[in-house]
This record gives structure tokens, C-alpha cells and sequence, in this order.
């Protein structure tokens, strides 16, 4: 959450893989989890902390998107678009109405793949390059033509790109939070335009132009493409069996 | 093994054009077809994909996939010798899809699956030569699109105020947020004035991309968004849009005649064509600017591959002031010649037919100052596809020629196609 996430780019860019995998694809949901259930509570005292947490979600999300615009080093890039999605999605969840809760999972979930497996680029990436900077990893397409597709395609799902679950949840939180007065009108607007920004950004600032290091073992085997794939086959089929978690 | 591919393609989108268009002329008779896959239901409201089979979208789609057959053939002409042609095939493909996509949504989700798609395919495009200006203008076009999304990410919570995400529920809301957002998000995928700076940046493109963008997909994809939402203009008669429109038409018609770069004249010509196609649908008449949209798809398409062809021809320069090939082939330049004079409403020519119901009907009894910013921009029409055709085949080449090449079957062949079409 915005004020209280400064530990989180620091611990992702020191853990090993694994370490910020489970961090962002499991320990991240806990407090969300922890929250779905305590919902009763939220909604008993919702008129008192509605507001500032509406605000403190949507703004403190606004402002990480912007710090997003501005990192090198692409790891705690992938953590702070990660806080981004949680504030957006706190919001929906502190807005009270049901659309808003039923994103709030959606988001949780699809965030936990996209990020998770955009951490597992990333370090497919470290192994070849030994580098995380963005500056220094120019022209990795052309090295790894297939690592220019995953990569598009992670970064454009975790911007919300439409036949996967994560535009779900962003429909359905923007439903539910648009409603509340015009500043979350603006705000939850300029939150969805910058995280496309940044999702754009991400791609570019790294797979574009002509390639700027060298490295060895180009080699990206059936294990790599194994686990984009188990990411991907959940971030885009879950939808059709969403109805399960409401039952 | 690319030219393979290539000509599967092209027979794909060429059978499907005319399975389309024996499916047109039933439904034309029939009605139309609902398909609605649903996916799950939240808060009281259905989330679904449903596809919308009626006679527009068919007519419609049956005109894109001619063209993106003939772009699909065309660029194995254009692209010869570039690195990545596969991933350029394969881009274009995405791109024609996410196109169909768009065409036969039946609900809003589905408009937002094709119109992403669309945004981020032509971005790919658009960086596809990997330099710095093709990096910047790439970025404005992405941009400029992703803020058409928020806008129509931003319609989503008027529909579900009202209660449905179909298309006729809007009809329903009728409120005048769900109008604003709809409209802005469409026209900044059109490129109206406020937005309308991406649409030359995107020259950066290589040519089919653009032939293809400018012609019949990304540009009309707005356009054929408010088509279906045209009922709203029955609510929200509004001066100011009209005024927008009018004004996006004489600038752009304005600009083309004083910019030296060659294919960004063509693209200021495509933007004034939208300027005025728009008008015309904010005006109350949806069918006469979806009759202008297909007929303006096939001449602006030609205009291109032939445009194409000079650039190729001119060693791969843009600037116009360099231009000149007089001794260039005969056919090409008819093809330009005739092109350009469909742009400009020339009688019995195809151009002619839509423009002209266009000029006679549309623009009187809407007060003096429509009518005379709307012939004005009519002229402004002639002036720059004239002087079109002056710079790319009136005198001899400037530069240095370093670039010999023949016209190839895959040029001619769809080019002439269209030619017959014109």
C-alpha cells in the first residue's frame, strides 16, 4: 500500500528469482487475502475510511506510475507497477460496492501472474546479460526474437490488454470506482492512461533499438517457454471460469 | 517458405471476402445474426463476447479483407530484402484481426478487445524499422491510442449503469458523460483535431502497414464505432463537433498543400477525408459516410501501393523535394493519376459517386458557414491531390539514384485490381 510499500522495490531487487516470484505472487496477495476477509469489518466502518483509502489507493497508485515512468533498474520497475495495481485495486475494494470487490480478486490474481512471470523474463534475461539496467539491455529482440514476443505480451497484459483477466479487473474496479465522486473520476482515469504508459515504456526501453551488449548462451530452452506459458495460459483462460469464485 | 506463406494469406483473406459477401447479401434479406459466448456475471451483469453478423459489419469487413489480401501480396513486393518480413507478416495478421474483431462485435467488450489490439499491433508496426524516429512516432501513436482506451474504458461505467453492455442499451443511457467519453475516445482513434497528431507520425510505418492503417483499419475503426453508436447523434445535436470536424478537414486539407514530405501530404489528404466523413455522420446520415468509408478505403489504398512503389522506386527517400520520375513506369503513374483524381471527386469515377450525394445533400441547410468551410475544404481536396501528382510525376528525379528495381507481378496485381475497382 502507497506509504507503506517503500520495503517492497528493495526486497525485490535483492531476493534471488524465486524469492521475488513468491513475493509478488504470493506474499503481496496475503494482506489482500486478509483483507477480502474482513470484508464484513470494512463494510461496517466504510463510511468513516472510505474516503481516505479510495484516495489513498487511486493517488498513491497515480504516483507510483509516475516513479515508474523514471526507473533503470527494471526489477524494481516490475515492483513498483505492482504497487500500482494494488493501489488500484484497494481502491475498488474500500469503494464498498460488490463490482469493486469481485475486481479486487480478479486483479489479485492476474497481477500475481503477470508480475511473476515478468520477474521470470527478467531474470532469464540476467542469466544471459548479468544486468537488470534498462539502458544496457537496448536490442534484446533482436538477440531473442521470442523473448520480444513474451515480453510484449506480458508487459501488455500487465497493462490491462483486453481477452485476459487483468482487463477484467480493471473494468470492474473503474465500474465500481468511477462512481464516487468526480476526483475519483479523474484519478482512476489518469491511473489507467499512465499504467499503459509505463506497460508501453517497459517494452520499449528495452527491446528497441539496435542491440548494445554482448553475452553468452543464447539459448532459451522448453523450460523458459514452459513457465511463460503456464503464466500465460492462466492470465488469459481463467476468464472463462470466473464465475467460480462467486458461487 | 515467407512467399508461402504469404500467398496462403492472401487466398485466406480473398476466400473470406467472398464467403463475406455471399453472407452480406443474405443477411441483407434475413436480418442479422447475434452470437453471444458468455463469460461470467458480476454484480447483476453479464460479461459476455458477442458477435453482431448484420449487413454493415459484413459489407464493411468484406472491403477489409479484399484490401488486406491485396496488402498481404503487396508487401511481399515492398518488404523484399528486410530482416524480420515473417514478423512483419505475422504483425499484420494480428493486426487484420484484431481489426475483425472490432468489425463484428455485437457488445462493448469486444469493441475494446479489437480496438487494444489495434492500438498495440500498429504500435509494433510503427517501431518495426527499430530507429529513433520511428521509436518517437511510435510512441505518440500509442499514446495518443491509449488515450482513446481510457476514454472508452471510462464508457464501461455508463454501461453498466444502464444495466447492459450491448450496443443498444446506450441508446437507453442517453446521457451526455456516456456521449462525451464515447465521442472523445472515437475520435482520437480517428485523429480529429485535438488528437490529430499521430496519424502522420505513423508514416514511419513501412508503406502496406500505413496503406492499411490509412485506408480501411485503424482510422475507419473509430469511425465504424460511432456508426454503430449513431443514434446518439440523433440526442446530442451538438454545434461545437461539427465545427471540429469541419475545422480538422480545411487544416489538414491546408497543411497537405504545404508539406514537403511526401507521404505525410497522403496522410493529411486521409485525415481531411475523416474530417469530412465525420461531419457528415455528425450531421445525422451514417449510411452515405459508411457508403464514403468503403469507397474511400479502395482509391486511398491504391493511392498508397502506388506511393509505395515511387518511394521504393526513389531509393527509399520521403522528401518530396526530391522527387520527380516522369520517365517511371506508365502504369504506375496511371494508377497514381486515377487515384488521385477519385480523391478529388472526378465524375464517373467511384470517388465521384459518394462525394458528390455527399456535397449536394449534406452540407445545405446547415447555415452559410458549414456550407462555404465545406466546399472549401472540398477544394482544398483538388488542390493538394493535384499537387500530389505534380510532385511524384511531373519532372525528373533530383537525387542520387542509387536503387534500380522492377515492377514485379506482385505490384501490379493488386494494384490493378483496385484500379478496376476505381
Amino acid at each position: 500500500m502507497y506509504g507503506v510499500h517503500l520495503w517492497l522495490p528493495k526486497a525485490h531487487v535483492e531476493a534471488p528469482v524465486s524469492g521475488s516470484i513468491v513475493l509478488a505472487g504470493v506474499l503481496l496477495k496475503l494482506g489482500v487475502y486478509g483483507l477480502l476477509r474482513f470484508r464484513p469489518f470494512i463494510l461496517f466502518f466504510l463510511r468513516e475510511i472510505k474516503g481516505l483509502m479510495v484516495s489513498l489507493g487511486l493517488r498513491g497508485g497515480l504516483y507510483r506510475c509516475f516513479l515508474c515512468l523514471r526507473q533503470s533498474d527494471l526489477k524494481s520497475f516490475v515492483a513498483y507497477s505492482s504497487v500500482c495495481h494494488m493501489g488500484f485495486g484497494l481502491g475498488g475494494l474500500y469503494r464498498g460496492l460488490y463490482v469493486g470487490y469481485g475486481g479486487r480478486i480478479f486483479i489479485m490474481i492476474s497481477h500475481g501472474f503477470c508480475s511473476s512471470c515478468l520477474f521470470y523474463i527478467l531474470y532469464v534475461l540476467y542469466e544471459r546479460f548479468f544486468t537488470r539496467r534498462g539502458l544496457l539491455m537496448k536490442g534484446v529482440g533482436y538477440i531473442f526474437p521470442m523473448i520480444l514476443l513474451v515480453w510484449f505480451v506480458f508487459s501488455a497484459l500487465n497493462m490491462g490488454v483486453p481477452p485476459s483477466l487483468s482487463f477484467f479487473s480493471e473494468v470492474s474496479i473503474l465500474v465500481g470506482v468511477t462512481g464516487m465522486t468526480l476526483y475519483t473520476f479523474i484519478f482512476s482515469g489518469l491511473l489507467l492512461l499512465f499504467s499503459g504508459f509505463y506497460g508501453i515504456f517497459f517494452y520499449v526501453v528495452s527491446c528497441h533499438r539496435t542491440r548494445m551488449l554482448g553475452g553468452w548462451n543464447f539459448f532459451v530452452g522448453p523450460r523458459e517457454f514452459l513457465l511463460f506459458y503456464g503464466h500465460f495460459y492462466f492470465v488469459i483462460f481463467l476468464v472463462f471460469s470466473l464465475d467460480f469464485f462467486f458461487l | 517458405m515467407g512467399l508461402l506463406w504469404l500467398i496462403f494469406f492472401f487466398y485466406f483473406f480473398v476466400f473470406f471476402y467472398f464467403f463475406l459477401v455471399f453472407f452480406f447479401v443474405s443477411c441483407f434479406f434475413g436480418g442479422g445474426y447475434l452470437l453471444d459466448f458468455f463469460l461470467f456475471s458480476l454484480g447483476g451483469l453479464d460479461f459476455s463476447f458477442s458477435f453482431l453478423f448484420d449487413y454493415v459489419s459484413l459489407g464493411f469487413f468484406s472491403c477489409v479483407s479484399f484490401i488486406s489480401g491485396l496488402v498481404f501480396l503487396y508487401s511481399v513486393f515492398y518488404m523484399e530484402g528486410t530482416v524480420d518480413s515473417r514478423r512483419f507478416i505475422w504483425l499484420v495478421f494480428g493486426f487484420v484481426f484484431s481489426m475483425f474483431l472490432l468489425v463484428f462485435s455485437g457488445n462493448f467488450f469486444l469493441v475494446m478487445v479489437g480496438w487494444d489490439g489495434l492500438g498495440l499491433t500498429s504500435f509494433c508496426l510503427v517501431i518495426f524499422y527499430s530507429n529513433h524516429s520511428s521509436l518517437e512516432s511510435g510512441l505518440v501513436t500509442v499514446f495518443s491510442n491509449r488515450v482513446g482506451d481510457v476514454f472508452f474504458l471510462i464508457c464501461f461505467f455508463f454501461f453498466f449503469m444502464g444495466g447492459s453492455f450491448f450496443f443498444d442499451w446506450g441508446a437507453l443511457l442517453s446521457r451526455v458523460g456516456f456521449f462525451i467519453f464515447l465521442f472523445l475516445g472515437a475520435i482520437t482513434k480517428r485523429a480529429q483535431l485535438p488528437f490529430s497528431a499521430w496519424l502522420p507520425a505513423a508514416m514511419a510505418a513501412p508503406t502496406p502497414v500505413s496503406s492499411l492503417v490509412h485506408s480501411s483499419t485503424l482510422v475507419t475503426a473509430g469511425v465504424y464505432v460511432l456508426i454503430r453508436f449513431s443514434f446518439i447523434f440523433l440526442f446530442f445535436d451538438l454545434i461545437v463537433f461539427k465545427v471540429f470536424f469541419l475545422l480538422t478537414m480545411v487544416v489538414a486539407g491546408a497543411s497537405a498543400n504545404l508539406e514537403k514530405d511526401f507521404k505525410k501530404v497522403v496522410a493529411m489528404s486521409t485525415l481531411s477525408q475523416l474530417g469530412m466523413m465525420l461531419f457528415i455522420l455528425s450531421v445525422g446520415v451514417w449510411a452515405l459516410s459508411f457508403l464514403h468509408i468503403v469507397i474511400h478505403a479502395f482509391f486511398k489504398r491504391m493511392l498508397f501501393l502506388s506511393t509505395g512503389s515511387l518511394i521504393r522506386h526513389l531509393g527509399g527517400g520521403q522528401d518530396s523535394r526530391f522527387y520527380g520520375s516522369r520517365v517511371f513506369s506508365w502504369r504506375a503513374s496511371l494508377f497514381f493519376l486515377v487515384s488521385c483524381v477519385c480523391l478529388s471527386g472526378f465524375p464517373f469515377y467511384i470517388g465521384f459517386y459518394s462525394k458528390d450525394f455527399i456535397i449536394l445533400g449534406r452540407s445545405l441547410g446547415r447555415g452559410l458557414f458549414f456550407y462555404f468551410s465545406f466546399l472549401g475544404g472540398c477544394l482544398l481536396t483538388v488542390f493538394y491531390s493535384f499537387r500530389l501528382f505534380r510532385l511524384g510525376y511531373s519532372s525528373f528525379f533530383k537525387g542520387y539514384r542509387h536503387l534500380f528495381y522492377a515492377e514485379t507481378l506482385n505490384f501490379l496485381f493488386p494494384t490493378s485490381l483496385l484500379f478496376f475497382k476505381g
